[in-house]
Formats: C-alpha cells, structure tokens, sequence
C-alpha cells in the first residue's frame, strides 16, 4: 500500500501539487469576510502602501503644476455655484423654520490622496494615504467634487483600501433625479449598469442619476452619472442601462473621504453590509 | 542554492509596486499588461513545473492581499499559469527560450489562461456574452502582456554563462 502511494505521489507530484494548490485558493475565497483575514489584509497592504506612498509622491510632483490649474478653474466654479447654493439655503432655511422642520445632518470631508491602483477591470480598488488614525471607517463613502467614487473597504492606521464603483461587488441603491426611479448601480467588468429595472419606469438617455435614499452605504443624494444607452429597449419586461459615470476613475487622484456622522440606533437596525459601530 | 529559490519574490515586491503605480499609465482603455506573471513565467521555465505552480500560489496570494481583490481569485489564476508554463520547462532550453519569440508565446498562452481563470472566477456574469468576455478581459490583456515581455527577449543576453 505504502509502495502503491509512493509511486502515485512520484508519478503525478505535478497533479497531486496543482490540486492541493488550487483547492487552497478556492478555500480563501470562503473567508474573504473572516475578521482574521481582514487583519491580515490590512496589515499587508498597509506596510506595502507604506513604501508606495514614497514613490507616488514623487510621481505626483510632475502633475502639480497641471493640478493646480485645475483646481483654480474649479474653485471659481464652485464660488459661482456656492453663492447660487447660498441664496436656495437661505430661502431653505426660512421654509424649514415655518414647517418646523430641524436639519440633523452633520458632516466632514478628509482630503486624501490616491496611492495606488488596481489592475484588475473587474474589482477596481484604489489605496490611499489615511486610515483609522484619521478617523477613517470600512463602510465611509469617498468622493470627488464630480461625484461618488466607492465605499472604504479595509482599513490600516494609516491607509485605506477603497472599493470604486468599478467593482463588481459594490451595488448601490440609485435614484433618477427627474423621474425618482430608482435601481441598483453595478459595474459589470465592463460597464456601469443599472439592471431589472421595470418597463414602466419613466427612464431617457441624459437622466442623471444619484444615490438613492433607501441605499444603507451612502446617505447623501451623491452624483452618480448619466444614462447613455437603454440596452434593447424593446425586449423583456425589464429595461438595463448603461451609466457613464462623472467621475474618471483612471484619472482619479485627490479625494474626499465623508466623516458621517450617524445615528448608532439606525445604523444596528438596518441591515447594513458596513456596520460602522462595530 | 535555496536563497535562489527566493529570487522572484525579492524581485516580486518592487515590481509590483511599479504594477500599481506606473503601469495603469500606460493601460491602452483600461487594459494594462500583467508584469507578475511574466515574473512568473521566466522563473518557471528556468525551475521547473512544480516550482513554477508553487510560486504561482505564493504571488498569486501577495497579490491578493495587498491590491485587495478577492483572496483566493488571483491565487487560484497565478497557480494556473504556473502549472502550465511549467509544461515548457526544459533543461536544455532555457536560454534559447529567453533568446527568441517562443518566450513570447508561453507568456501569451499563460496570461490568456491566467486572465480568463481570474474573470471566472471574480467576475463571472451569466448575462454577459463568455466570448466577449474572454477576448476583453482575456485575449487584449495577454497581448500586451507578451507584447511587453519581447523586452526580455531583446534584453537577455545572447550567450549564456551558466
């Protein structure tokens, strides 16, 4: 018997090997979600985006002087748009005083800085330069001034693995902002889509879409993109679209991450992926 | 002789970082070449085929962990690659391997299987069409990676001092 065994392991080592090997991966992908593993990824990619950071700092010092026009030409927009926002606040807030209503949203905004980027085009991650010293939590959305980028998926002191919109395992409760439809966001591995979404729906090419308020990841009325295509109008009884996102995620560098402030009662309710009081 | 087995990953880290960092530069619509598995594929032709699905496994779970895809997608697409890049290993052949296009063909082979796997097992969607699939995420990424592994071919050295 013991002769028989080892001549097999001799004769097919290569197989015997590969089939170890492969089932092992297959078995890592059960505890994707362990809190172990989590530890384990967060320390990983911690201490590798530690030396990363050095040289994308370097890097970035060519595209400063380019940023920076950016960002002047942005900033007057965003003046003209805020002193336009001021005048709908004011009269918002004179309308909130007589229907008695009370504003509870408080929020702030971390700037951070892309330090790398997956190359997957299936599960788009990007990292970046803060973590939990910054009081950075999984389940905070980021954004730039275009729109939403992703959810924190994993923390370290200090960096953060962040999940785009262009990976399949983010789905976000959406919203037309013209017809209030609303959908699932997910990125297919090759395009934003919004699927199933009913016949009857009141949906154009040019819609724009935001973040939903029934979505339990992002709380906000964030820009999401416009509907560029309603996929084979029609067939079936459910209408697919194609959503070109504002925000480019091959370009993306500077972000927001969005401090949520949050109820703690509302959040253990919900059933929500990212229990942020954890 | 055992410190040579650790080659590729010393070289491993560095790499990677310019994987995550400069590549996605030079990514032509979102396809970029995969510099790991031509690390892969040159340290399995020079070892051997269990080595070479060994070190798939290794890489393939640094990837994983430090990118942050799912643990266990890459891992499961790099020992793959490994295991069949390990069919051309040769004794004799090595550096003929490295001084002419076949390299470029074993690096093309690997990668279209390394990156069909990894859609598989990652990002399979029953609505979408498997050809397309495979020739976006598969065939056009393992391009550009042999394509960029002809730069071995034209670096190594002609003659063999081993």
């Amino acid at each position: 018997m013991f002769r028989f065994f080892k001549y097999f392991f001799g004769e097919y080592k290569e197989y015997i090997v590969l089939i170890f090997l492969l089932i092992s991966s297959l078995s890592f992908i059960s505890v994707n979600d362990h809190e172990s593993t989590k530890n384990i990824r967060a320390f990983f990619f911690g201490t590798f985006a530690l030396v990363t950071s050095f040289a994308s700092d370097v890097l970035n010092i060519g595209d400063l002087k380019d940023q920076n026009q950016k960002l002047r030409d942005q900033n007057a927009r965003l003046m003209l748009e805020v002193n336009r926002l001021r005048e709908f606040g004011i009269a918002n807030e004179e309308l909130k005083k007589l229907l008695g209503v009370r504003d509870t949203s408080t929020h702030s905004l971390i700037y951070a800085q892309v330090i790398s980027k997956s190359f997957s085009s299936s599960q788009g991650t990007v990292t970046i330069n803060i973590g939990t010293e910054a009081g950075i939590k999984p389940g905070m959305p980021v954004i730039t001034s275009e729109g939403l980028v992703g959810i924190v998926e994993n923390c370290s002191e200090d960096f953060s693995i962040v999940q785009t919109l262009q990976n399949m395992n983010l789905r976000i409760a959406v919203l037309n902002q013209r017809s209030r439809a609303h959908g699932i966001l997910r990125w297919n591995g090759e395009f934003l889509t919004i699927t199933n979404l009913p016949k009857t729906a009141d949906v154009k090419v040019g819609d724009r879409f935001i973040v939903s308020e029934l979505s339990s990841l992002v709380m906000l009325p964030l820009p999401i993109g416009i509907v560029t295509e309603i996929v084979d109008p029609e067939k079936g009884i459910f209408n697919d679209l194609i959503i070109d996102p504002f925000v480019d995620f091959v370009k993306i560098q500077n972000l927001f991450v969005l401090n949520l402030q949050e109820r703690e009662i509302k959040n253990n309710k919900e059933l929500n992926f990212f229990n942020r009081f954890e | 002789m055992i410190a040579k087995h650790f080659h590729p990953l010393i070289i491993f880290f560095p790499l990677l970082a310019i994987q995550l960092l400069i590549v996605p530069l030079l990514s032509i619509n979102s396809v970029v070449p995969d510099l790991i598995l031509i690390l892969l594929v040159f340290y399995t032709l020079q070892t051997g085929q269990i080595y070479g699905t060994i070190l798939g496994f290794i890489l393939g779970l640094f990837t994983d962990l430090i990118t942050g895809n799912i643990l266990g997608s890459m891992m499961f697409a790099k020992t793959l690659s490994g295991f069949v890049a390990g069919y051309f290993y040769n004794e004799n052949k090595k550096s003929h391997y490295f001084n002419s296009y076949l390299f470029l063909l074993i690096v093309l082979l690997c990668a279209l299987i390394d990156s069909v796997a990894f859609t598989l097992i990652s990002s399979f969607d029953i609505s979408k069409n498997i050809i397309m699939i495979i020739f976006e995420q598969g065939i056009l990424p393992a391009i550009y990676t042999a394509v960029v592994a002809s730069l071995i071919v034209f670096f190594y050295p002609k003659r063999n001092f081993d």
